[in-house]
């Protein structure tokens, strides 16, 4: 039961406790880093993205082959809690988590669109062994052979990070990050 | 020592806790953060405003005007009634209410922090270009500890530990001294046109200064103070409309009206 009035003292207290605050705040959420991994399908733009998401969670559950996660808080304040998938997961473009989702932060898309990261050959461990190009062949058929069949490549405009190859590889020679996806464009509703 | 009420507000209370509780936390995906209904919905008022700040376009035309105009009225009109009825963080403090207290809050206790802290996040989140009070929210962590895919969520359930601790500290610490959501309801419900009064010719307190005094007693934020008992008046940012004064007063000197 005290007497409570916005004095002077009080007014320039809270001015130095909101400049405190907002620079302890900003300097902590400075120390993200850039994300690696893959958003999951019809994600709006990295930037958007994490104002957009509100952290709830569905699109992991509901996902069928469970690929997709949170990420921790050691991912940096931005991408605490924001979905992204496992870098060895295979998308099976069921689009579960776009229909779950209820922020607008993953967006409708065709599966023309969809494109949710690039395959990568790491050429040091690569035995050219073509594998992993019959199951491309069976989605997009990105992988293929050079001109002279000695060596595999990945089309990159075609692949569409799906990660299908990943377990054909017997060298762990395939990587997939989020690099060059197709993202959406925000819209409510 | 537990005093009789007189009073019956707390069952309305009780009964909008619980329904707000099961539909936020159990049954709607992202709980207060996002209802949608169709192309309409209702958010959270500080998440659209932090969002305001990272896309001023975007989400002063769609977010704060089309998804946060329930909250906004309702705030104007009721003052901080989300903070007192539906916030599943003030359900959960209000069912530990009994803790054995320990005194350690001086240094933070004091309402205008959580205007501080509010401001400070949104100072942030214009620098950083994303909610970052989101990320730590303990409201959005409660509504998404329970999900159906996984029971339990201990990151969520982590985050709701701030204000479990600071309850040790005295009665909804959490939301009187730091809730951002609660700086910015208190804020909007500066002008509130409803909400609890003292009829000064009832109160025993107004004519007898050292008298009665039992609904302050009863305040779980402080928002009935010595001049409220001259005016009538309780503080509009403080008081969260829970009712508690209204049921422990003895004389029926609390009314709900127009304030």
């Amino acid at each position: 039961m005290t007497e409570r009035k916005l004095t002077r003292r009080g007014f320039i207290g809270f001015l130095g406790k909101f400049a405190f605050a907002g620079a302890v705040l900003s300097v902590l959420g400075k120390a993200d880093t850039e994300l690696d991994a893959r958003r999951p399908p019809g994600a709006v733009s990295e930037s958007l993205f994490a104002s957009v998401c509100v952290r709830c969670g569905e699109c992991a559950d509901v996902c069928p082959q469970k690929i997709i996660t949170p990420l921790p808080f050691s991912a940096g304040l931005r991408n605490a809690q924001t979905p992204a998938l496992t870098p060895k997961g295979i998308c099976t473009r069921d689009l579960a988590c776009i229909a779950a989702c209820p922020s607008g932060a993953l967006q409708p898309i065709t599966s023309r669109e969809f494109k949710i990261g690039t395959a990568t050959i790491d050429e040091v461990e690569c035995r050219n062994c073509g594998l992993c190009i019959p199951t491309c062949r069976e989605i997009v058929d990105a992988i293929k052979w050079t001109v002279d069949k000695k060596k595999v490549y990945i089309e990159s405009d075609t692949c569409i990070g799906c990660g299908a190859c990943i377990p054909d590889c017997p060298w762990d020679a395939i990587y997939v990050t989020g690099v060059n996806a197709r993202r959406a464009s925000f819209k409510w509703g | 020592m537990r005093m009789k009420l007189r009073g019956n507000f707390r069952l309305f209370r009780w009964a909008i806790q619980a329904i707000s509780f099961i539909f936020l936390v159990l049954l709607v995906v992202a709980g207060v953060c996002l209802i949608s209904i169709g192309a309409f919905g209702i958010t959270c008022i500080f998440g659209a405003l932090q969002r305001a700040l990272v896309e001023p376009v975007l989400s002063l035309l769609s977010m704060l005007l089309l998804f946060s105009i329930v909250p906004i009225i309702g705030t104007i009109l009721l003052g901080r009634v989300f903070c007192g009825e539906i916030c599943p963080v003030g359900t959960i403090l209000d069912m530990f209410s009994r803790l054995p207290r320990i005194d350690f809050l001086k240094p933070i206790a004091n309402p205008i922090n959580k205007f501080a802290l509010a401001t400070g996040f949104l100072a942030s989140t214009a620098i950083l270009k994303y909610p970052s009070f989101c990320a730590v929210c303990p409201i959005k962590g409660t509504c998404n500890s329970v999900s159906a895919g996984a029971l339990l969520r201990p990151v969520e359930l982590a985050v709701l530990a701030v204000p479990m601790v600071l309850e040790f500290g005295g009665k909804k610490a959490w939301c009187r001294y730091l809730c951002p959501l609660g700086a910015s309801f208190a804020f909007l419900s500066v002008k509130k046109l409803f909400g609890f009064k003292i009829d000064t010719k009832k109160c025993l307190r107004s004519s007898h200064p050292t008298a009665c005094g039992l609904c302050a007693k009863a305040c779980p934020t402080d928002a009935i103070s010595e001049a409220s008992f001259k005016t009538g008046k309780i503080s509009r940012t403080e008081c969260i409309t829970c009712g508690r004064c209204y049921d422990a007063c003895r004389f029926g000197a609390l009314d709900f009206g127009k304030v």
